[in-house]
């Protein structure tokens, strides 16, 4: 059963990774579709599964489960999404639909998250009793991974 | 060598003896006809040459009496006489000359012929003179003194004549004697030959006869000991043997009233037999519809598992659309959440449509989920589908080796309808051959009876048996006594 919408909020894409429900605001998302063949790409993070060819252009997948901390989860979805070096790949699990989300920043829990999550997370919101974490996708891989893909971009 | 009998030996030693004494009667006559011609030559000499020789003296002394008679008287009857007893003379002359052998004597008889011829000469001269004498006076005339000597010169030479056939008669004589001793020698010697091989036989047979006889009888007495043994275990082991044909006969009367009990009983079971064939006969036609049932079955079972396989392939291509339609709702549903992004920066109109979108997005989700549920449900289906299938070909399987056990089942019981049927017969061969057995007993108990009976007598024979067995013993010392040996 899909999780009841809030009349208040983000219109967010909202989508589980692993055991985490998470969301990413629409106007950072240019489309859904199912996984295609990733290529591992050496000297990246471990939560970088490699690259692949969307839309004819190389492209970094991350896996978003692995990225927030958590185990192996199995990959039901990629999500196209836009940064700031270009389009990337969230490697995620099913996707629960677009939902407003409340994007609260002084609900990010720093104490909780730390410096190093609270970059990757714009917000921590609600859908029914399940805390929704709202991704900041512009910020989630580190400028050598781009340089790492670049550069196999380049060799390949 | 060959080892002789008796017999042999016997016929051998008399053989030889009689053969000793045939020789010692050959060599007394062959010596007695010796004795007998010696003795009828030294006869005949006797009685012919000497006769003869005295007979010459006679017929000499005949004619010079019929001579001196001639002389006396002038007789010319005298003077034939005379003449005639010189015929008879000269004639006796003649035989003595063909009878003599001996030299000297046929010597002696010329010398007697020649002095008689002499005196005869003599004779005729004084014949002639006598003859012209008319007168005795004249005697003298004769002249006459010639004829003495030659008389007596004949005289003497007839005398040693005689007395050459004499000692010619006494050679004859003594050689006679000395054949006959001779001969009573030879005789003799061949009496003592045959007595001493007489006795060496006796000897020899006597010694023989102790030894081997005396051996032989030694082991006749010995086995006579033996035999009386025997004789007395086998009248005790005879005693025993008739105790035990009594517990026998016995024995074999009760055997004979089981025997017909096992009779009757054989009988009730050939009757039993009998039933037990005739349901037999009934549970066959039973098998018969059992089996016609078991394959009517494994049709059906057949038929069975080939619906389910049709149901399972039916099952898969309701999986495959149900598939195509998960596949198209997810599709779909991934349009959807696209056309809601899309639709999220295109203001009201997007914001419309992007309501319309989370409608079909939704539509789709249910759509996925009642395909999800279906293609579970497919599943359970196909599982159900396959553990079906599986019961069925178990069952399938179950009722194969049930067909093959009912097959094994039905053979072990026409099998055993065969062995009742062998049993049947076997148990009427029982019958009979307890009926038979019934009466063999029977046979048997009268031959018991009888062997009983015979074993008794066998007793009393043993007895019989070991009172001559003692006394053959008592014979056999009395025959050893008899050979000389002396054993007891």
């Amino acid at each position: 059963m899909p999780p009841a919408v809030t009349t208040a909020g983000v219109q967010s894409l909202v989508f589980r990774a692993g055991s985490l429900l998470c969301a990413l605001r629409l106007d950072e998302v240019i489309e859904t579709m199912r996984p295609l063949a990733t290529h591992p790409l050496a000297g990246t993070p471990a939560y970088v599964s490699g690259i692949c060819i969307m839309r004819g252009v190389p492209t970094l997948v991350v896996d978003v489960a692995r990225l927030l901390g958590g185990g192996q989860a199995q990959i039901a979805r990629f999500i196209a999404v836009r940064s700031d070096q270009g389009p990337m790949a969230f490697a995620t699990g099913e996707i629960s639909g677009v939902l407003p989300v409340d994007a609260d920043a002084a609900a990010r829990h720093e104490a909780l998250l730390g410096d190093a999550q609270a970059r990757l997370i714009a917000a921590v919101g609600t859908i029914d009793t399940e805390p929704v974490l709202l991704l900041r996708s512009m910020r989630l891989v580190p400028d050598e991974v781009w340089a790492a893909a670049a550069n196999l971009a380049g060799t390949s | 060598m060959a080892r002789r009998t008796y017999g042999k030996k016997l016929w051998l030693g008399f053989g030889v003896t009689v053969a000793l004494t045939l020789l010692m009667g050959a060599s007394s006559v062959f010596a007695l006809s010796l004795v007998v011609n010696a003795k009828d030559d030294a006869i005949n000499l006797a009685v012919d040459d000497l006769v003869y020789s005295e007979h010459l003296t006679t017929k000499m002394e005949t004619r010079i009496g019929d001579w001196r008679l001639f002389l006396l008287n002038g007789s010319q009857d005298a003077l034939t006489e005379s003449e005639k007893d010189r015929t008879e003379f000269l004639s006796t002359v003649q035989k003595l000359r063909t009878t003599l052998d001996d030299p000297t004597a046929l010597t002696l008889l010329d010398q007697v012929s020649a002095a008689e011829a002499k005196h005869a000469a003599e004779l005729d001269r004084v014949a002639e003179r006598r003859q012209a004498l008319t007168n005795l006076t004249d005697i003298n005339d004769l002249n006459a003194s010639a004829v003495g000597p030659l008389r007596e010169a004949m005289r003497e030479a007839i005398t040693a004549l005689i007395s050459r056939v004499r000692l010619d008669v006494e050679t004859a004589r003594k050689d006679a004697s000395d054949r006959a001793t001779e001969a009573m020698v030879l005789i003799i010697a061949l009496a003592l030959l045959a007595t001493a091989f007489a006795f060496v036989v006796a000897w020899r047979l006597g010694r023989d006869l102790r030894r081997d006889v005396g051996a032989a009888v030694g082991h006749i007495q010995s086995s006579s000991a033996q035999l009386e043994a025997a004789a007395a275990q086998q009248a005790g082991g005879g005693r025993d043997q008739a105790s035990a044909m009594n517990e026998i006969t016995t024995t074999i009367s009760e055997l004979l009233i089981t025997s017909r009990q096992i009779a009757d009983s054989a009988q009730r079971v050939s009757k039993i037999a009998e039933d037990t064939a005739d349901a037999a006969l009934t549970g066959d036609a039973t098998i018969d519809q059992t089996r016609a049932s078991i394959a009517a079955i494994r049709n059906q079972v057949d038929q069975i598992v080939q619906h389910m396989l049709a149901l399972g392939e039916k099952s898969q291509q309701i999986g495959g659309v149900v598939d195509l339609v998960s596949e198209l709702a997810e599709q779909t549903n991934i349009l959807a959440i696209n056309a809601t992004i899309e639709a999220s920066g295109a203001g009201e109109w997007g914001r419309r449509f992007a309501v319309v979108a989370e409608e079909i997005r939704k539509l789709a989700d249910r759509t996925a989920g009642s395909a999800k549920e279906i293609r579970a449900l497919i599943e359970d289906v196909r599982g159900a589908v396959n553990t079906t299938v599986m019961a069925t070909e178990i069952g399938a399987k179950s009722v194969d080796a049930g067909a093959r056990q009912f097959d094994d089942a039905t053979n072990s019981f026409r099998r055993i309808a065969q062995l009742v049927a062998t049993t049947n017969e076997a148990t009427r061969e029982i019958e009979l051959s307890t009926a038979q057995q019934s009466t063999a007993v029977e046979q048997v108990n009268v031959a018991a009876s009888d062997t009983a009976r015979v074993t008794r007598e066998t007793e009393a024979s043993a007895v019989q048996t070991k009172q001559t067995a003692a006394h053959l013993s008592n014979l056999s010392g009395d025959l050893l006594e008899l050979v000389g040996t002396g054993r007891r």
